[in-house]
């Protein structure tokens, strides 16, 4: 799975951000290029949640990682790999 | 954390439900936006149960549509929106005179036109409560039939944290 590429369908269809995947950017900022307000925010972190089947705890769910888009990549890609080491 | 109330079992059919007058205590709408008429069950945090009568009579049903009446699907995610702020302020507290409720997201399908003379159950669910932001989810029945599900998210926020707006 790219992951990358899953989280731009997620922003394009789920939190209706109106950019071309081809368009965004890991430094993108999810507030000021996207339009995420604190609810969207928690809206992402569930759409990670359900669709790479990981869990975000309230220590992952922070500004460090969901700032831009390549933070919440990087964060999934980890969590991704948690679940792979202890599996 | 989304508060819970005591087990069902302790309260009776009429501690569960709320009639016309005592919804409006939830609900900052008023006439026309009021879509509920009763909430037939509730326990906080977990699941409420609301309905609506639709009436031949009513001011929607005279425009949608002239030649073949229709309640408006707009209508029914309105009556689930409302429902979903019930629920989630008996989950935490009631609004202050200070603030309000946003709906951030609904997604809906509608699977069966409701007409005149139904009567519509929304059975909603409390999903997640994450800080400020509730997740809940429906399935909205007339007598067994399925006619629309909803899931969405709301949220609550202080009037003066919103800056000046044209209202």
């Amino acid at each position: 799975m790219n992951v990358l590429q899953t989280i731009k369908g997620i922003l394009i269809s789920d939190l209706l951000v109106d950019i071309p995947a081809e368009r965004m950017e890991p430094g993108d900022s999810l507030r000021d290029a996207y339009g995420l307000d604190s609810l969207g925010y928690v809206e992402m972190r569930v759409c990670m949640e359900q669709t790479f089947g990981i869990t975000i705890g309230d220590d992952d769910f922070s500004p460090v990682n969901f700032s831009t888009l390549g933070g919440v990549q990087a964060l999934v890609e980890r969590l991704l790999q948690d679940q792979e080491t202890v599996g | 954390m989304l508060q819970t109330a005591s087990p069902q079992a302790d309260r009776s059919p009429a501690d569960r439900t709320l009639g016309f007058t005592e919804i409006k205590k939830w609900l900052r709408h008023r006439h026309p936006m009021i879509y509920i008429d009763r909430v037939t069950d509730y326990e906080p945090g977990v699941s409420l149960r609301s309905l609506l009568s639709v009436s031949g009579n009513l001011d929607a049903i005279a425009g949608h549509f002239p030649e073949r009446a229709i309640y408006p699907g707009s209508h029914l995610m309105q009556a689930f929106a409302q429902s979903g702020i019930i629920l989630y302020l008996m989950s935490t507290e009631p609004l202050a005179e200070d603030e309000l409720t946003l709906i951030g997201s609904v997604t809906a399908r509608f699977t069966k036109p409701v007409v005149p003379g139904d009567q519509v159950v929304f059975d909603v669910r409390a999903d997640r409560l994450s800080g400020a932001a509730f997740f809940f989810s429906c399935r909205a029945f007339v007598g067994s039939a399925t006619v629309a599900a909803f899931k969405g998210t709301l949220t609550r926020t202080k009037v003066a944290a919103m800056g000046r707006q044209l209202w």
